[in-house]
């Protein structure tokens, strides 16, 4: 379809925007389809209250749709903010942003199973839905099959095949997407395709109910919004509106679990995870030959306690080698840039308080700041290629050990490396850490690290202050560059310690294949 | 304990092990593994047992620390020979 005729269609609506969610699991590529279907016109915020990161942005062509990134979560029970705020938004409850019109949601078909947790629990709610199943390639890689009609059939939603960097499918997504807006007549309401235990469908439809007569959620999100609502902790915090609701449900768990003597969020995630193994296996004709990947087996070096280490080592040495060397005569050009700009102020402007103020004040105040402008735009370089080449998550999960010790997680690596071109950048890297604990300790920290600002006044006191050759200048400057590590660690150790003591926390990582170039990107 | 479970912590690399009980500190970690698969009667080979440690669930891999692994319980789908040796 031209961009004429879809806009022909759309002409006697052309005032009404149609706003579309886009879900999915961290890593699954939402973000490389967002963009391919947006391009990069983004309005970038936050979620009031909140440090999740708020992304809208609208479909490519002359489209009235609007696209509003959800973050990336794996389930849609309220336990973190980022998943508060996506339910709310899916049931129509956020503060400043609509009911959305239609879901996208995005599925990593390489672990189809637990990307489709996530996609029933949204399908679930009732809105109209469409399901991009991402890294066709890969899946084709590895050898396996996938009946996409079966698939669309049995979840009962449109799926449509993408491969998000080659932007493949995205056309196919627009058309769904806008016949999804467009259809006026909303289909009756779906029947769950899994069931519950006798007792536990009881309490469900009593919820469903409740929320109902609440206006919690519509009719037709009801039953979805009471199962979310079971498999929640129900204890309502101080001035919740929705208290009575809350009790409601704390009364129906208590009442199953003495039933049946299981806790109810077992039963919903079992069951739940039951239907879909079913359909899985339905629709995923997988390769018998278990091959070991390449990638398989870079991974094993790459993860490894010794040799891993050592590569890491070798590309974090050979990244700031590269930022030092490469960005060294480009920072020489804008000085002697800056130079001439003030020889010039010097011989156009009469000597007094105005030249002072334009020669010593704003070109020598800016240029100095602007002189490390290579060295930040290198480093970022570097960093989007390592984390477009999933070594970053590689990185990641190397030091998570380590920064588990002084108490942080291993996401706290991309801020605090971050930091050391800039500690701005690396504290709104810091926004990617969902406990709130770790974040801050990681904000207070990452300016400890030496950042580049920092490197002239390096060099200026070892030059000044120590008469070596350049190799042990280098070996002082390595460890100023340490102590600012080991400084950051200690302070995050003990303020883990104390001000922000808390209980222990799970940490998952999730890694994508080497070499996909689909990482989300999750540095600032 | 059941006979025969054991730590997923503690497991052998390389095996096909099946998930006994998920029961980790904090209930809201345990309902969290088992949104992502970690779930009672699944089975899960680990691939690596560092910390942390890196498992497989269907076609899904996760990195997970050694904490929250020591919460799974798992038995060896089959029993090894090797083990006896």
């Amino acid at each position: 379809m031209t961009d004429s005729q879809a806009a022909a269609r759309f002409a006697p609506c052309h005032q009404r925007v149609f706003h579309v969610a886009v879900a999915g699991n961290p890593n699954c590529g939402k973000t490389t389809l967002f963009n391919a279907l947006t391009g990069l016109r983004h309005k970038v915020g936050n979620y009031p209250g909140v440090t999740v990161e708020k992304r809208e942005a609208n479909l490519f062509g002359d489209s009235p749709i609007r696209l509003l990134d959800l973050p990336g979560i794996y389930s849609l029970s309220a336990r973190s903010p980022d998943e508060a705020i996506s339910q709310d938004i899916l049931l129509g409850r956020a503060a400043d942003t609509p009911r959305p019109d239609a879901v996208l949601l995005v599925a990593d078909a390489t672990a189809l199973e637990r990307n489709l947790f996530l996609a029933s629990q949204i399908i679930e709610l009732g809105l109209p839905t469409v399901l991009a199943c991402n890294m066709m390639d890969l899946l084709k890689q590895a050898g396996h099959q996938l009946d996409l009609d079966k698939l669309s059939s049995r979840l009962g939603v449109p799926v449509i095949p993408t491969i998000g960097p080659r932007g493949q499918g995205m056309n196919a997504v627009r058309e769904s997407l806008e016949a999804a807006c467009l259809s006026d007549a909303p289909s009756p309401p779906r029947r769950r395709a899994w069931t519950l235990s006798e007792s536990a469908e009881r309490e469900v439809r009593q919820i469903a109910a409740l929320v109902r007569e609440r206006g919690y959620a519509d009719e037709r999100s009801a039953d979805g919004a009471a199962l979310l609502l079971l498999s929640e902790d129900s204890k309502a915090g101080d001035g919740d509106p929705e208290a009575p609701l809350r009790l409601a449900v704390h009364e129906a768990q208590e009442r199953l679990a003495r039933e049946c003597g299981e806790d109810v969020t077992f039963e919903l995630t079992a069951r739940r995870y039951a239907w879909l193994r079913e359909i899985v296996d339905d629709c995923l004709n997988r390769s018998v030959e278990q091959k070991r990947s390449m990638n398989d087996r870079i991974d094993q070096v790459l993860t490894h306690r010794v040799w891993g280490k050592l590569c890491f080592a070798l590309v974090m040495g050979a990244l700031f080698y590269g930022v030092f060397a490469l960005a060294e005569p480009l920072m020489g050009y804008i000085q002697e840039g800056i130079g001439w700009l003030q020889n010039q102020i010097t011989a156009k402007v009469s000597p007094g308080l105005l030249r002072d103020l334009l020669r010593d004040g704003v070109v020598a105040g800016v240029g100095a700041v602007v002189a490390f402008f290579p060295q930040i735009c290198i480093l970022f370089l570097f960093l989007a290629l390592l984390e477009d080449s999933g070594y970053m998550a590689r990185a990641a999960f190397l030091m998570n050990r380590l920064m588990s010790r002084v108490g942080l997680h291993g996401k706290s690596f991309i801020p605090l490396l971050s930091s050391h071109a800039c500690a701005i950048p690396g504290i709104l890297a810091a926004r990617t850490i969902e406990n709130p604990r770790d974040r801050l300790t990681t904000i207070l920290v990452a300016p400890l690290m030496s950042c580049s600002a920092r490197l002239p006044v390096y060099t200026l006191l070892i030059a000044a202050a120590l008469p070596l050759g350049a190799t042990a200048k280098a070996g002082v400057m390595f460890t100023m560059y340490g102590l600012g590590i080991v400084t950051a660690f200690v302070v995050a150790r003990v303020l883990k310690g104390t001000l922000l003591r808390g209980p222990a926390r799970a940490s998952s990582l999730n890694c994508r294949p080497t070499g996909s170039r689909t990482c989300d990107r999750c540095s600032g | 304990m059941r006979m025969g479970c054991l730590p997923l912590a503690s497991a052998q690399l390389g095996q096909d092990l099946r998930i006994r009980s998920v029961k980790t500190y904090e209930a809201c970690h345990t309902q969290r593994l088992r949104e992502l698969g970690l779930l009672e009667g699944r089975t899960v080979r680990l691939l690596s047992n560092h910390d942390p440690m890196i498992c497989q669930v269907g076609e899904c891999r996760f990195g997970l620390c050694r904490r929250i692994a020591n919460g799974v319980l798992v038995e060896p789908l089959a029993p090894l020979h090797s083990r006896i040796a």
